[in-house]
């Protein structure tokens, strides 16, 4: 068992894709078990009776309809006019936005294609040097994580709910936990490009806006010109949070909201590119549900095998407090993030993580949201981070600059980790127990 | 010769094209069914009890299609570590390696998944309105079968590149 393991960890490093390699895993735990296979298919099926995950292709066609209009650079100029004119504010505006595309995205790396050509030239053209650019353009590609209604926290809503470990995990509650800490962290980035503008950058004419002056005409026209999809992230959160729409459903208004304003009121986009948008949408939902189905049945296996009972009791053994642990997992969590994207680190190491972090009194909830804020700094951390590569091969500059460029914006991540970690509240105070 | 080699690309072009089709008639059913589901009931104040059911059987299928779809574009979630630091005369043998697993496991998948159809064939259960249950499984071992012999494809291709280029040097 040992050897078959060590050959599937090889035979997934050398680029077998991961839904084999854990349908494998799955595979010989039934041969072992001696189970009859044909339950693997029957895991795959059970995808169909959870209704919620109708929210991810939903969602996922929504942010690609999106991304290939020209939403971003109205809602660039829109948020420039609210905000560019602070010092500093065009670095903002960058980490602004691209919250919001991930949120809607879920960093699989279309923030940095969709708004990396928008924003990088804008960042150096405003006096912002090539590397502060750079680095802020390839670590907000994974910023945003946390806000609704991110497809990674509907994910672990889902696999939690699978668990049935806890008091259920509402995916509604994820999304209020995933504010505060998503704000944070939004928060610290700002005041890293506030510094480093009244440090190095040269206040200098940027397009509509003079630096320092707040132009209400702009504004005027930057809001008219963005009218119809502002309202957007308000509807998805009314749609969520009033309570009047499941979370599939707020999809589902949301999608119908995008393909109205793209194609009927902006006209950006034509429905014979409708066809092509989806295909390239349903490819990545189709890659994480491949993985979220091969998942449930090696976790199936796991929990028979008691699996994380065993992990959870020699841990036990060497950690005998609460905040040890978080530690531990915090530098597992790095690590992780590094080789694995935020689908298949979820689906492989929840069933595992989510009994024993329990065991230790951490709030499911809270979890989740310690678990993303880690993995979202393993996207840029080297040597491995997704983004580099996709930042890389963006903007056509050696990953060894982007390694660079990107550590002032890791150490202030890992700060605000570490304040989400230690400070649950930070995540939990608006749920109610 | 040649003729059947045009009819095998023009075979192959036709299942691509028919993937696509299906992707995208699943997806834009998702899209308009969730649509009707809502306005049904918030408007209305009615619904049709096999929309649910049918919207969860929709997202499998488009979940299938989709990962069917990547293994063409290449589009599955991998780690790729070595293939990145791996030497380029020892990258083809990594490839050749990986797909013939892949193929292996997804074709054993299919197997599998034939007979969960087959368990099924006989049961009056209907997965939603009056669709059989195994209907809606088949999709299973069809996108499997073809993700392993596309699999097979890569791994014979890249075997076959790699013989050329040893003969070469």
């Amino acid at each position: 068992m040992i050897v078959a393991s060590i050959i599937l960890v090889i035979l997934a490093l050398i680029g077998v894709p991961l839904f084999i390699v854990i349908s494998a895993s799955a595979i010989l735990g039934f041969i072992s078990a001696e189970v009859d296979l044909v339950v693997i298919a029957i895991e795959f099926y059970r995808i169909v009776d959870m209704p919620t995950l109708l929210s991810i292709p939903l969602f996922t066609l929504a942010g690609y309809v999106l991304s290939e209009s020209n939403a971003s650079q109205r809602l660039v100029r829109f948020i420039e006019a609210l905000f560019g004119w602070l010092p500093g504010g065009l670095a903002i505006v960058a980490l602004a936005a691209c919250a919001f595309f991930t949120a809607l995205t879920g960093a699989s790396g279309v923030t940095i294609v969709a708004l990396g050509a928008l924003m990088y030239p804008a960042l150096k053209q405003g006096g912002y040097s090539e590397r502060f650019s750079l680095g802020l353009i390839t670590s907000s590609g994974s910023l945003g994580l946390l806000f609704p209604p991110s497809i990674a926290l509907i994910l672990y809503g889902v696999i939690a709910q699978q668990l049935q470990v806890s008091e259920p995990v509402l995916i509604d509650d994820l999304f209020i936990a995933g504010m505060l800490p998503g704000l944070l962290m939004l928060l610290l980035l700002s005041l890293w490009s506030m510094w480093v503008y009244k440090k190095d950058v040269k206040p200098v004419h940027i397009k509509n806006n003079e630096a320092g002056i707040f132009n209400a005409k702009e504004l005027l026209n930057a809001t008219r010109g963005a009218m119809w999809e502002i309202p957007l992230p308000f509807v998805i959160l009314w749609g969520i949070f009033s309570g009047y729409f499941a979370i599939s459903e707020a999809a589902a208004v949301a999608v119908v909201y995008v393909l109205v304003v793209e194609l009927l009121v902006y006209k950006d986009i034509s429905l014979k590119q409708l066809p092509g948008i989806m295909r390239e949408s349903m490819i990545l939902v189709g890659a994480i549900l491949v993985i979220l189905s091969a998942s449930l049945a090696s976790t199936n296996y796991l929990i028979d095998a008691e699996v994380p009972t065993h992990i959870f009791d020699v841990i036990r053994a060497h950690v005998d407090d609460k905040i040890t642990f978080l530690l531990a997992l915090n530098v597992f969590l790095l690590v992780l993030g590094m080789i694995l994207d935020i689908f298949s680190a979820l689906v492989i190491m929840i069933p595992i993580l989510l009994p024993i972090a329990v065991g230790y009194g951490i709030h499911p909830v809270h979890l989740g949201i310690i678990f993303l804020a880690n993995m979202q700094i393993g996207y840029f951390t080297p040597p491995v981070g997704m983004n580099l590569f996709i930042a890389s091969h963006r903007f056509k500059k050696p990953i060894t600059e982007l390694y660079v460029s990107t550590l002032p914006y890791m150490a202030i991540l890992l700060l605000a980790v570490i304040i989400i970690t230690y400070w649950p509240a930070l995540s939990l105070v608006f749920i109610t127990p | 010769m040649n003729d059947n080699k045009g009819r095998f690309t023009k075979t192959i072009q036709l299942v691509h094209k028919m993937e696509d089709s299906l992707l995208f008639l699943a997806t834009s059913a998702i899209v308009i069914f969730a649509t009707l589901q809502i306005i049904l009931r918030n408007i209305f104040d009615t619904g049709f009890a096999w929309i649910t059911p049918m919207l969860g059987v929709l997202v499998f299928w488009v979940g299938m299609l989709g990962a069917l779809v990547a293994t063409r574009e290449q589009g599955h979630i991998k780690i790729n570590v070595l293939s990145v630091y791996l030497a380029e005369k020892y990258k083809p043998v990594a490839q050749i390696i990986a797909n013939l697993f892949s193929s292996i496991v997804s074709l054993t998948i299919a197997y599998y998944a034939v007979g969960f159809v087959q368990l099924d064939l006989e049961s009056t259960t209907k997965a939603f309105g009056n669709v059989p249950v195994w209907v809606t499984e088949v999709i299973m071992p069809v996108t499997f079968a073809l993700m392993g012999l596309r699999f097979l494809f890569f791994a014979i291709s890249y075997f076959i590149s790699f013989y050329k280029q040893k003969v070469v040097s």
